[in-house]
């Protein structure tokens, strides 16, 4: 894509992801380190872990993880 | 050499995987490719179980590997053909300043604030930071962005996360929040 082919709906996703932008983030890697005791909590209703703000931010901002997170919730809640 | 023990619990480890992948994939991949993830995880799991330092349930873990693996391997092979344009023509962008005088977002007071954005992704990124944040936004997974920019997907959001705090800094230098950017979008649109 060239920078002059940004439409407003992907500006739009841009501007989000600047919104939620915080000056330290959990990488994709970092968060397999977390994501199993946040999804096991999460498919119990249990409290939200503490400590777990992270976790959603970088889920709330990278939909690729996101979308592995549902899927691995859904296993989760078949068993 | 492994323990018969250890090999029965790769084995029952590998069984569940395959479980889990077929229930959570929900037919995005076949029984072939489902076995072809859980071996690969089953690698993975047992490379990173002595440095796991998790809470989570191992298990849970170990599916969440799953996902990752085979995730990263269904988005690969959906992009296999698609050509390098729309990664490259990001990085062949000129550097000149860009104001987009066309926009409907354009004000009385010019350069509007999506000019300004648009500026700052052709003056303050690196080639490289541009060339990921615009492919991503094409909705190109990272895995392949990655694979195309000789990187992995660890790296390129970093890259991301470097480019994204560039671009509100920039924002907030030129006078402008990204609430703001935020509201005009949305009247816009
Ligand atoms: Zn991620």
């Amino acid at each position: 894509m060239q920078l002059n082919e940004l439409n407003n709906e992907k500006l739009s996703s841009l501007v989000e992801m600047i919104r939620l932008t915080k000056p330290e983030e959990l990488t994709c890697d970092d968060l397999l380190a977390y994501v199993a005791t946040y999804a096991d909590a999460c498919v119990k209703d249990l409290p939200v872990p503490v400590g777990s703000e992270p976790v959603q931010q970088h889920l709330s901002i990278c939909s690729e993880c996101m979308e592995e997170f549902q899927s691995l919730v859904n296993v989760l809640r078949l068993r | 050499m492994l323990k018969t023990s250890d090999s029965e619990a790769i084995h029952d480890l590998r069984t569940i995987l395959i479980r889990g992948l077929t229930g959570g994939l929900q037919g995005k991949a076949d029984s072939n490719l489902i076995e072809d993830f859980a071996q690969e995880t089953v690698l993975k799991v047992l490379a990173g179980i002595n440095s796991y330092r998790g809470e989570g349930k191992l298990l849970t873990w170990a599916l969440a590997i799953g996902m990752r693996v085979s995730y990263s391997e269904l988005r690969r092979s959906r992009y296999k053909d698609v050509s390098l344009d729309a990664i490259e023509s990001a990085g062949r962008f000129a550097m000149e300043p860009f104001f987009d005088r066309t926009s409907t977002l354009d004000s009385a007071d010019s350069p509007s604030i999506l000019a300004i954005l648009k500026d700052l992704i052709a003056t303050i990124l690196t080639p490289r930071q541009r060339e990921a944040i615009l492919a991503e936004l094409d909705g190109i997974p990272q895995v392949v962005i990655a694979d195309r920019l000789g990187t992995n997907r660890n790296a390129l959001y970093k890259l991301g996360h470097d480019a994204r705090v560039k671009l509100k800094q920039g924002l907030i230098d030129a006078g402008k929040s990204v609430d703001d950017v935020r509201e005009l979008i949305i009247d816009a649109s």
